[in-house]
């Protein structure tokens, strides 16, 4: 029998099997023939079988092959004890379950229903009439004096009543009728129906034994008062928890063995791990489901850095990270785990262990990966308080970002060397914990994305990297607390909330900051400049509230920073106002529908390479110099029903007059002059139009007509221009030399 | 399949074999907590049922049953204090079955023990422990009288018991919502019964009865007492006990016990022509 399984040979491991059922195991069962135990003949199980692998005859006793080799004893016992262990569970479980979910035998207590105070009062009052102190009758003289004070009273003790009343008449008071059974009918019929059911009993059908009927009709009254346990509050029911008993002694086995499911050694000891934190609570005591995909995904990332060592070498980075990890889980005390675990929450956590480790393994070398990982480590535990003190604001925030921020400053590393690692106070450990001081302070965090939570930060360390006199003024928090609020107020501004979607906002930032990242230095002159670029511009939309408002602000935003960028002299000048100023004004366009949102971007484009050309002209909100020429375009246009001016010809013809007046508009747009401006270019304009619409097919074609334009409005400001009447020879003449230059130049 | 994976499949076809064995013969505290469950409910209703004494098998007779399941209750907590569920719902399955002895002060110990946070399983449980100051406060009150100033903690439990009534929605929680809603109306009646009309007035008196009586109604199935109306006879003949303890039968052997117990109540204190509305209610009581 213990040879032959349904009628083949057993094979060596089933063979085992049972010769472990049929026989107490043996002491040296685990170990090498001297006894001691062989790690290395265990993990012949899973890697060299041969010896086990043949089907080796199950007669032939005494050879090497039908011994209990000591990694099969040992996963034996394992799954002996994984069976003991998951039997004790069960059977606590399953005790729960009838603990809980048994019927309960409730019944109401009998009320007493004696005579009440409307009975009461008339008949003991009848016997006080009816009884005199010569004559107390049944009460006696003192019971009758005592029920006689009572009595006076306007409203006598109902208990005392009864007590003289008990005494007074006895008859009445002693009525069984006076206790009511709440369950009196329903027991009757049992007590009626019952005996009834003992020829039912299947067991004891025809039994006279009393004892045993006595006990079914006992039984069978207890059972008729139960009560259901009713509804089950618990998202895990009693078969999911046993599932999941099953997979904690799955766990605890695989934890133990692992070396028998996973071959490489590196992820065996993660595996281990795991498996060794994930069974260590036991999950079927869990019965929500929120707890136990907590506890998975603790177990995970502890059981990670508990095997942070199997990692030594292979990449310092992740080593770095994995370090800095445990020792702020370790430096936080009993709820390390947890505060671990909300690191962990944050989608960034994935990245920063996935995307961002093949690159990092080429910035940090051994010797700045420990300096890195000190610095992430002291992160982390700076973090810790502000994150305990509110955890559902900075806290969140920082759960979400912690790794953005790293990243950003390994990044920063990348850019500005290891430097920054360096030195008592390493300049990167000081800007991030500055950078956590500033935005825990400060609302709207969690506001930012992911990403532009990395650029910000990547912008800071940059701005203080690359200007260290900066760090060594000693005054590097109200000038972090400036930059980052200058942002976060920007995108906690109502207004400019209530007119972006979430999404809208979150681009223009995103890519905002980005640019900030790129060029450090903006900070350094001005670092409420994020606020006074974008989100002045971001407001004027919320002025307007304008539709289609992202399109249009993107591209101010864009157009305003590529101009800083090619003339950082415009930082700390009245260019973004200019700027912001005309995208307000463009916004009031597209709401009336006088321009499209795309139009009103090519626009801002164009205002911004004007004040390239011309800063003095084009970066001033006093003179606002591309509001008038715009507004002159289209009041040119306007009530003109030629086909040659649609929206699509209104827009390139304000781009050339753009660039027009950058190279000669200086004397008309003076401050006494811009005023006039506007209604002295219309007639230029309209003239030319005019002329344009005769000219069209003949030496001129809608293409060159901002070109054209142009010209006429050039010799305009140059004052060569003859006389603005379209019926004039001379302008006709003048107007036709224009077109045919265009052409030639076309 | 290759050799190795099928020596490995039978290895494991062995293990669970030997598991099967072993689960069999560890299940000796699910054999303790049924014992106790078993005995509890027995003991729960021993006194009033007369079972102690109809059951000669049991050591102890009548006066004894509840200590017993008590201490059998009380040592398995002391052997099993970690799983909190088991512990409460035990605690308050002592608790009533102490209330139901008269062991007030061992019922109120024990109800403290329970914590509402553990009786998640069970709805049943849950409203017993919200209850619980109100169910100690009734069961040495039902059988005396009330007294005057009691009335006020009697119409807060009134308003209690309802609440904890509405939130039973599931129709798991058929049972313990019938029960309180039980309760609520014997709480009533024993008011209308001990009121003194002198002292709070007549309407007063009256409006304790109607408000027992009428609360009752509207807390059973939507015309479920029409349906008896119609059924004057009951309980047919006949009628089983599988039959008998079902939902509408159970409920309509205490909706007869209220009606008698309120008919009894106007004649003990002289109260005339309450309002009932629901029309077998009517009927019964006013005839």
């Amino acid at each position: 029998m213990k040879n032959q399984v349904e009628g083949r040979e057993a094979n060596v491991e089933e063979r085992e099997v049972w010769r472990l059922l049929s026989r107490p195991f043996p002491c040296g069962l685990s170990g090498t023939p001297d006894g001691k135990r062989d790690q290395e003949k265990d993990l012949v199980v899973d890697t060299s079988e041969p010896p086990l692998q043949k089907e080796t005859p199950a007669h032939s006793t005494g050879t090497r092959e039908n011994m209990i080799t000591p990694g099969t004893a040992e996963l034996a016992v394992a799954v002996a004890k994984g069976l003991i262990k998951f039997g004790e569970h069960l059977d606590r479980l399953l005790a729960e379950k009838v603990a809980v979910q048994s019927p309960l035998a409730l019944k109401l207590p009998a009320v007493n229903f004696s005579p009440g105070p409307a009975i009461l009062k008339p008949r003991l009052r009848a016997c006080l009439d009816q009884t005199s102190d010569a004559k107390p009758g049944p009460l006696g003289r003192q019971r009758r004096k005592a029920l006689a004070e009572l009595m006076a009273a306007a409203s006598p003790d109902l208990a005392e009543m009864r007590r003289f009343y008990a005494l007074a008449f006895p008859d009445e008071a002693l009525n069984e009728t006076n206790t009511i059974q709440p369950d009196a009918n329903f027991l009757q019929f049992l007590r009626d129906a019952v005996p009834g059911l003992r020829e039912t009993l299947p067991e004891n059908a025809g039994s006279k034994d009393k004892a045993k009927v006595a006990n079914y009709r006992a039984a069978v009254l207890s059972a008729a008062f139960y009560v259901d346990p009713g509804a089950d509050a618990r998202q895990l029911g009693y078969p999911v928890r046993v599932s999941l008993l099953v997979v904690d002694v799955l766990a605890e086995l695989g934890a133990e063995h692992t070396q028998l499911f996973v071959k490489d050694e590196g992820i065996r000891v993660i595996a281990t791990a795991v498996l060794e934190r994930f069974a260590k609570p036991d999950l079927e005591s869990f019965d929500d489901w929120s707890p136990v995909l907590r506890h998975t995904l603790s177990a995970t990332l502890n059981g990670v850095l508990d095997a942070r060592l199997a990692w030594q070498g292979k990449s310092p980075w992740f080593g770095a990270i994995l370090q800095a990890l445990a020792d702020a889980r370790e430096s936080a005390g009993d709820i390390g785990d947890d505060y671990l675990l909300g690191l962990t929450e944050g989608k960034g956590y994935y990245l920063l262990l996935s995307n961002v480790l093949a690159k990092s393994a080429d910035i940090l070398d051994d010797q700045h990966a420990p300096l890195f990982q000190q610095i992430a480590a002291d992160v982390l535990r700076g973090a810790a308080p502000l994150v305990a003190s509110d955890p559902k604001g900075f806290g969140s925030f920082f759960n979400e970002h912690w790794a953005d921020l790293l990243h950003a400053g390994l990044v920063s590393i990348d850019k500005h060397g290891p430097a920054l690692l360096e030195g008592q106070s390493p300049l990167l450990r000081e800007i991030l914990l500055a950078s956590i001081r500033s935005l825990s302070q400060t609302a709207g965090s969690e506001l930012l994305s992911r990403e532009t939570v990395f650029h910000l930060a990547d912008a800071a360390i940059g701005a203080f990297a690359s200007h260290p006199k900066l760090w060594a003024t000693g005054n590097n928090q109200p000038w972090l607390d400036e930059f980052l609020q200058s942002v976060l107020h920007t995108v906690s501004n109502q207004g400019i909330a209530a007119t972006f979607s979430k999404d809208g906002l979150e681009t223009i930032v995103r890519q905002a900051a980005g640019r900030f990242a790129e060029h450090p230095e903006w900070l350094v002159k001005d670092p409420g400049m994020f606020q006074r670029v974008v989100g002045e511009i971001l407001k004027r939309f919320s002025e307007v509230g304008a539709l289609e408002a992202k399109t249009i602000a993107a591209s101010a935003v864009d157009g305003a920073l590529d101009a800083i960028a090619a003339h950082p002299e415009f930082i700390g000048t009245e260019f973004p106002r200019a700027i912001a100023d005309f995208a307000g004004q463009l916004a009031a366009q597209v709401k009336g529908k006088t321009l499209t949102a795309l139009q009103a971007s090519d626009l801002i484009d164009a205002a911004s390479q004007a004040a390239l050309l011309h800063p003095e002209l084009f970066a001033s909100p006093k003179k606002r110099l591309a509001g008038v020429i715009t507004d002159a375009v289209l009041a040119a246009g306007k009530n003109n029903s030629s086909p040659i001016l649609s929206s699509a010809t209104l827009v390139p013809i304000a781009q050339e007059l753009f660039v027009v007046f950058a190279q000669r508009g200086f004397d008309a747009a003076t401050d006494s002059a811009i005023g006039q401006l506007q209604d002295k270019l219309v007639p230029v304009l309209r003239a030319g139009i005019i002329r344009a619409e005769s000219e069209m097919g003949r030496r001129l074609d809608v293409s060159a007509l901002p070109g054209v334009l142009g010209g006429l409005v050039a010799a305009w400001l140059k004052g060569e221009a003859p006389a603005l009447e379209p019926n004039d020879p001379a302008f006709q003449k003048f107007f036709a030399e224009l077109a045919e230059r265009a052409l030639a130049a076309a | 399949m290759n050799a190795k994976l099928l020596s490995r499949f039978r290895f494991v076809v062995a293990s669970l074999v030997l598991s099967t064995a072993l689960l069999f013969t560890s299940c000796a505290t699910q054999r303790q907590v049924k014992d106790i469950v078993s005995a509890s409910n027995l003991a729960a209703l021993s006194t009033e049922l007369n079972l102690g004494a109809e059951d000669p098998g049991k050591p102890g007779g009548q006066g004894e049953t509840w200590k017993q399941a008590s201490a059998k209750i009380d040592a398995f907590i002391a052997q099993h204090p970690e799983n909190k569920p088991t512990v409460a719902a035990l605690r308050v399955r002592q608790a009533m079955l102490l209330l139901n002895n008269k062991q007030y002060n061992l019922a109120h110990a024990a109800f403290d023990e329970a914590k509402l946070e553990d009786l998640r399983g069970s709805s049943r449980d849950r409203a017993l422990k919200r209850l619980d100051a109100d169910l100690l406060w009734w069961y040495p009150t039902a059988g005396g009288t009330l007294p005057r100033e009691e009335f006020s903690s009697a119409s807060k439990s009134l308003e209690r018991i309802s609440a904890v009534w509405k939130e039973l929605k599931s129709p798991e929680d058929e049972g313990v919502r019938d029960w309180l809603a039980a309760l609520r109306a014997w709480i009533g009646l024993k008011m209308a019964n001990d009121a003194d009309a002198d002292a709070v007035g007549t309407n007063v008196v009256r409006g304790f009865l109607e408000g027992a009586i009428n609360t009752y109604s509207s807390m059973l199935p939507v015309n479920e007492a029409a349906q008896w109306q119609s059924m004057p006879d009951f309980p047919p003949a006949g009628m089983t006990m599988e039959i008998a303890v079902n939902g509408p039968n159970r409920r309509r052997f205490r909706a007869d016990d209220l009606i008698a117990a309120a008919r009894k109540v106007m004649a003990n204190n002289r109260i005339a022509t309450p309002e009932i509305t629901e029309p077998y209610f009517r009927e019964k009581i006013l005839r």
